[in-house]
């Protein structure tokens, strides 16, 4: 069987990855997929501690809660980001930026 | 009375060299007629002194000058003057030829070089020579000795824009310097045993107290000191040299009276000097009277022969010290002044003359650079400066020492002397007495030598420039101001003014107050009479061969002593200096230098540890703080993902902070 550390070690890989995407990604879009990806690592996280308490059912049904916030979640953001885009004319987050206007 | 005496006697030399190194130019003429008058003043003290006072001499001054409490006892630096009988006639001797020596400069320096320096200086010397003789403490001899040296080098070097007198009065000093060691280490000596230099304590203390090697010490740095001051072997290469210096002062300092000073203070403290040291004595000066004669017979030079003559002379007043005959010694010294003074004088006079001449001769248009000291130019001389060969001749037959003559006496004091001592001792020693005798042949044979190249036949100068002929007028005898001088100091080598007797000293009346009555043997007289007299007829008899001009390199060369003096002494001190130079230079200076650069070392690294150190620290923290500015700024950019940044960024602090710090 997987030893239960790995279940932890990958969600911490993939949670960490997520991070990184939001701080560092210029596309707002790729932005949003990184909370995703945060998102999924959570839910791993939450699956492998269930496996881990396996007489009880709380973290399939958490997961599957944060499933539906996250699809609710993910329709908000994205019609916030067409209002961006429509804003803005970019997608570009650096350029999504109105209190700093002088150029570097 | 004395009391006022004796300071004229003292200062007034002294007072003209002040007023006058100063203020000559204050005076008419450079103010050689004060010095005349003061020296004048002075002589007529000094005569005045054993005149009036001779039966309460000796008379004494002590003064204190400063003392200080030293280790064992009291140091006192003192002022102690003695004046005895011979003290007394000392200063008017010496007071006496200063001034006649005074009044031939007036004519002879006058058109000379560098005048007004001329009269200081022999006042200078003046006082300090009757410091020596009146001193009593040999602290205050030994400063007066450095005195005299001191103005022997300024009157060498008196025309210091010829390099040899440079050279002669640098030499003089040296020389005379090596021997005042010796005087110096005596008195170390004699200081550390007695605890006292005053002279009367010391002749009367027990001298067999002193441990034998510090009594040899003593008695042989005393003895070199007046070896080196009276240019006795092996110190006599000055001398000669010394005839660069003006002929009165060559006369005054040279013949009569500081080259004296040595045999004077060994006639003081002769009771500090052991048996073995006498002995020395004795054997040394005859070899000196012998060593300096020999030169004397090759000289082309005038000068140059007294100079090599005094030397001898002085030889001879050394060994008769030695043989116990100090007071034969002091009656030599006494006539070796006149004679000596009044041969220089001569001398000079002749010289002053060829200057004339050869004035004359340029101002007709005939220009010969001759060397007017030279002897084999001159010749014939008595017919036309007769006074002049007059005084010569007597001052010279008083040095060979004939009858009727001063010198006679002394010499023949010295002498028997000698012949006496020798006969006590171990028969080697006759060689001291017979080195005596021989030099009075050869004294005899230089002198006639001398007057008949310079008086003698005819002049050869005309031979070899005959345009001369016409100028001859110009040579005469010279004025008054010179001639008397010249004639009282020829008429002062006569017998009278010693003893009434000619051929005896029995009844000398110096020797009477010098206590002391030699034993009279007529045949010593005789045979130094017959002596010198051999030596006069030889020398007339070579007559026309005479001039020597191919002389053994040796005695030309004056026993290479100025060789031996070089590789002995000076080349080692050179060697020294140098090694001492390195040492300063790499060692010393080179520490420094080592050390100032480790500070300049140690200065860089203070440096960068301040820089990156400490300032660093200050830089680094300002840094850090602009950097959370930076961070602070970077919220408020509008940038999300600044935003997103600082969010996590404190949920994780919050998160260490309660897990650990909580």
């Amino acid at each position: 069987m997987i030893p239960f550390e790995h279940f932890f070690y990958v969600s911490a890989i993939l949670f960490v990855t997520g991070m990184a995407m939001i701080l560092t990604r210029k596309n707002i879009v790729l932005v949003l997929v990184g909370v995703e990806l945060m998102l999924n690592a959570a839910n791993l996280n939450f699956v492998a501690f269930n496996r881990l308490h396996s007489e009880r059912m709380d973290g399939q049904i958490m997961t599957i809660f944060v499933m539906i916030v996250a699809a609710a979640e993910a329709a908000i953001a994205l019609a916030l980001l067409w209002q961006i885009y429509r804003h803005f004319q970019t997608a570009d987050l650096n350029k999504v930026n109105s209190i700093k206007e002088e150029e570097a | 009375m004395m009391e006022v005496l004796v300071p004229i006697i003292l200062f007034s030399p002294l007072l003209t060299f002040l007023v006058l190194y100063f203020g000559s130019q204050l005076f008419p003429r450079k103010g050689d007629w004060l010095a005349c008058l003061m020296m004048g003043i002075t002589f007529a003290a000094s005569l005045l002194l054993p005149i009036q006072y001779w039966q309460q001499l000796p008379w004494e001054l002590h003064l204190t000058w400063f003392s200080f409490p030293g280790l064992e006892n009291t140091f006192e630096a003192g002022i102690h003057l003695y004046i005895d009988q011979t003290a007394a006639l000392m200063l008017a001797l010496v007071s006496g030829i200063s001034f006649l020596v005074h009044l031939y400069s007036l004519e002879y320096m006058f058109e000379k070089l560098h005048y007004s320096r001329y009269f200081p200086y022999l006042g200078l010397f003046t006082s300090s020579m009757h410091l020596i003789v009146v001193s009593h403490h040999l602290l205050l001899t030994f400063v007066a000795w450095e005195l005299v040296g001191f103005s022997s080098f300024l009157l060498i070097g008196f025309w210091y824009e010829k390099n040899a007198s440079v050279k002669a009065s640098r030499k003089a000093l040296l020389l005379n310097k090596v021997g005042d060691i010796g005087f110096l280490i005596a008195l170390l000596v004699l200081y550390a045993h007695f605890h006292t230099l005053d002279l009367t304590v010391l002749s009367s203390a027990d001298v067999t107290t002193l441990p034998d090697w510090m009594m040899q010490l003593a008695g042989a740095g005393l003895l070199l000191g007046c070896l080196g001051k009276s240019a006795q072997f092996p110190f006599q290469l000055w001398l000669p040299e010394a005839m660069e210096g003006p002929t009165p002062a060559s006369a005054l300092i040279h013949a009569a009276t500081m080259v004296a000073a040595g045999v004077y203070l060994l006639f003081r403290i002769d009771f500090l000097l052991s048996d073995e040291l006498l002995m020395v004595l004795a054997a040394g000066g005859a070899l000196t009277a012998f060593a300096g004669a020999l030169p004397a017979l090759v000289q082309q030079d005038i000068k140059k022969v007294l100079a090599y003559s005094t030397i001898s002379q002085l030889g001879y007043m050394f060994m008769a010290v030695g043989t116990g005959n100090k007071n034969a010694a002091l009656f030599h010294l006494f006539t070796h002044a006149f004679f000596k003074a009044c041969l220089f004088l001569s001398a000079g006079a002749v010289i002053h003359e060829m200057h004339h001449l050869k004035r004359a001769m340029f101002l007709r248009g005939y220009f010969h650079n001759f060397d007017t000291l030279n002897m084999s130019l001159m010749g014939g001389l008595r017919k036309i400066m007769p006074l002049t060969f007059l005084a010569y001749l007597l001052a010279s037959l008083a040095l060979i020492g004939l009858p009727f003559f001063s010198g006679y006496l002394s010499k023949e004091a010295m002498i028997g002397g000698s012949i006496e001592w020798a006969l006590h001792q171990h028969t080697v020693f006759m060689f001291v007495p017979a080195l005596a005798l021989a030099t009075a042949g050869l004294t005899a044979f230089y002198m006639t030598r001398q007057l008949w190249l310079v008086f003698g036949g005819s002049f050869r100068l005309v031979r070899l420039y005959p345009e001369t002929e016409k100028s001859i007028s110009h040579v005469h005898d010279p004025s008054l101001l010179m001639l008397i001088p010249m004639l009282v100091l020829a008429m002062l080598s006569l017998f009278p003014v010693f003893s009434w007797h000619p051929f005896s000293t029995q009844h000398s009346w110096l020797l009477e107050v010098l206590q002391t009555l030699p034993d009279e043997h007529a045949w010593v007289a005789i045979l130094v009479t017959g002596v010198s007299l051999g030596g006069v007829f030889l020398a007339l008899g070579v007559r026309n061969r005479l001039s020597f001009l191919h002389a053994p390199k040796v005695l030309l060369e004056h026993w290479y002593l100025e060789k031996i003096w070089k590789s002995v002494a000076f080349v080692p001190a050179q060697i020294t200096g140098k090694l001492f130079h390195i040492l300063d230079t790499k060692a010393i200076d080179g520490g420094i230098h080592g050390a100032s650069m480790g500070s300049v070392v140690l200065a860089h690294i203070s440096h960068y540890a301040d820089r990156w150190g400490v300032d660093g620290v200050v830089t680094g923290l300002s840094r850090f703080f602009t950097w959370i500015g930076r961070q602070m700024k970077a919220i408020s950019q509008g940038q999300v993902q600044s935003y997103i940044r600082a969010i996590i960024t404190l949920l994780l602090l919050l998160w260490a902070f309660y897990t650990w710090l909580w």
